[in-house]
């Protein structure tokens, strides 16, 4: 993946948070998605103007201790968010 | 031809018949569901007719022949396809979950989840431990939260795979006097559950069965924002409502517990639901 793009997220998904989580659900594309805490995070820091080398500093900034897993956590989350088509990379 | 009218969540399906092998194939599938009552304004006429092969049924939808077959399991799941689809088809009035249901003690347990998850081994499973039936593949939950809810209420459907697990959970008076081929089984309900009552409250617990060849039962609780995924992947009539229901949906895993039941057989499960029922206060 290359980390110098930016995760733009499909327009029209439905979101609701729950408890620090998050579900979506995209009408038109039928999928739904649920997100843990840290996933949660990782989708609010896809704002479409950070790359994701971006996502991956800030969380590595505010979790110092997890910065081995917090790449892999990023990559493996966008890569979902592709293969549902709830996200592409521009 | 005479009409069979099947009716749910204020729709109806007629479907047209030509012999009493059909009737008694109807009533033995649809009996729940039947309107004696003369029905204005049908969804569908559908029409299950004698074919040209002796012992052989054609079902037709819309003028098309769509399957012929015996009077067995798979002309059943096909009807039954055939007749969910066009009583939800303009259905836009609640949410229809691709759903099992139970009540314990007045008490709706909501088994949610797509082919495969066990619903109608696990529906069966808490059926011959004092659960009462009421669906094992469809429960309507209307926008109006007064409404009655509406499960639809079949004979349970046990495919081949699930044969084996379910033959050591009924008796054998039951499976004599079902429906049983090479597709499965088609069990009456009330050869397990004699003293059925139609139970129409909203759900007071939603588990989710997952059956994981070699999984130890594990039952643990999941969030709200998980069982909401869950739940939008079972909603069957999602394109009729506004957001796909999404709205409702949250409302519902907001204010219903939530258990995922893993397992791999049924053994322990009934003192793993005792322990559930515990720690939700039900007595």
């Amino acid at each position: 993946m290359d980390t110098k793009r930016i995760v733009m997220l499909e327009a029209g998904y439905l979101l609701e948070r729950i408890d620090n989580e998050i579900t979506v659900y995209h009408p038109t594309l039928a999928t739904s998605l649920y997100l843990n805490e840290t996933g949660a995070l990782i989708w609010e820091l896809c704002d479409g103007v950070r790359p994701v080398s971006e996502v991956i500093d800030v969380l590595v900034d505010l979790y110092p201790e997890n910065e081995a897993q917090i790449a892999d956590d990023v990559r493996a989350l966008i890569r979902r968010l592709l293969e549902k088509n709830i996200a592409v990379l521009r | 031809m005479p009409e069979y009218t099947v009716s749910f969540a204020g729709f109806h399906v007629a479907i047209e018949y030509d012999s009493d092998e059909v009737h008694y194939f109807l009533s033995l599938l649809f009996d729940d569901l039947h309107s004696e009552a003369q029905v204005a304004e049908h969804e569908k006429v559908l029409r299950v007719a004698q074919a040209e092969v002796a012992g052989e049924y054609t079902l037709t939808n819309t003028g098309c022949e769509s399957f012929s077959g015996a009077l067995g399991v798979h002309f059943a799941a096909m009807l039954f396809d055939a007749v969910i689809f066009n009583l939800l088809n303009r259905n836009s009035h609640g949410i229809a979950f691709h759903a099992g249901a139970v009540a314990y003690q007045d008490k709706v347990i909501l088994l949610p989840g797509l082919s495969g998850y066990g619903k109608s081994s696990v529906t069966t499973c808490l059926v011959t431990q004092g659960c009462s039936y009421l669906t094992d593949e469809l429960y309507f939950i209307p926008a109006d939260e007064h409404a009655p809810r509406s499960p639809f209420t079949r004979p349970l459907c046990i495919k081949y795979g699930a044969v084996s697990a379910v033959k050591r959970l009924v008796d054998e008076h039951a499976l004599d006097n079902a429906l049983g081929d090479e597709y499965g089984y088609i069990i009456p309900h009330r050869l397990l559950n004699p003293e059925f009552r139609q139970i129409t409250t909203s759900p007071s617990l939603i588990l989710i069965p997952k059956y994981q060849a070699g999984a130890e039962l594990k039952i643990e609780k999941i969030s709200a924002a998980q069982v909401s995924t869950h739940l939008m992947a079972c909603d069957v009539n999602g394109r009729n409502l506004e957001g796909h229901g999404f709205r409702q949906v949250i409302q519902i895993a907001r204010s219903v517990p939530t258990y995922r039941m893993v397992y791999s057989s049924f053994q322990g499960v009934e003192a793993a639901m005792q322990n559930l029922f515990k720690v939700l206060h039900w007595k």
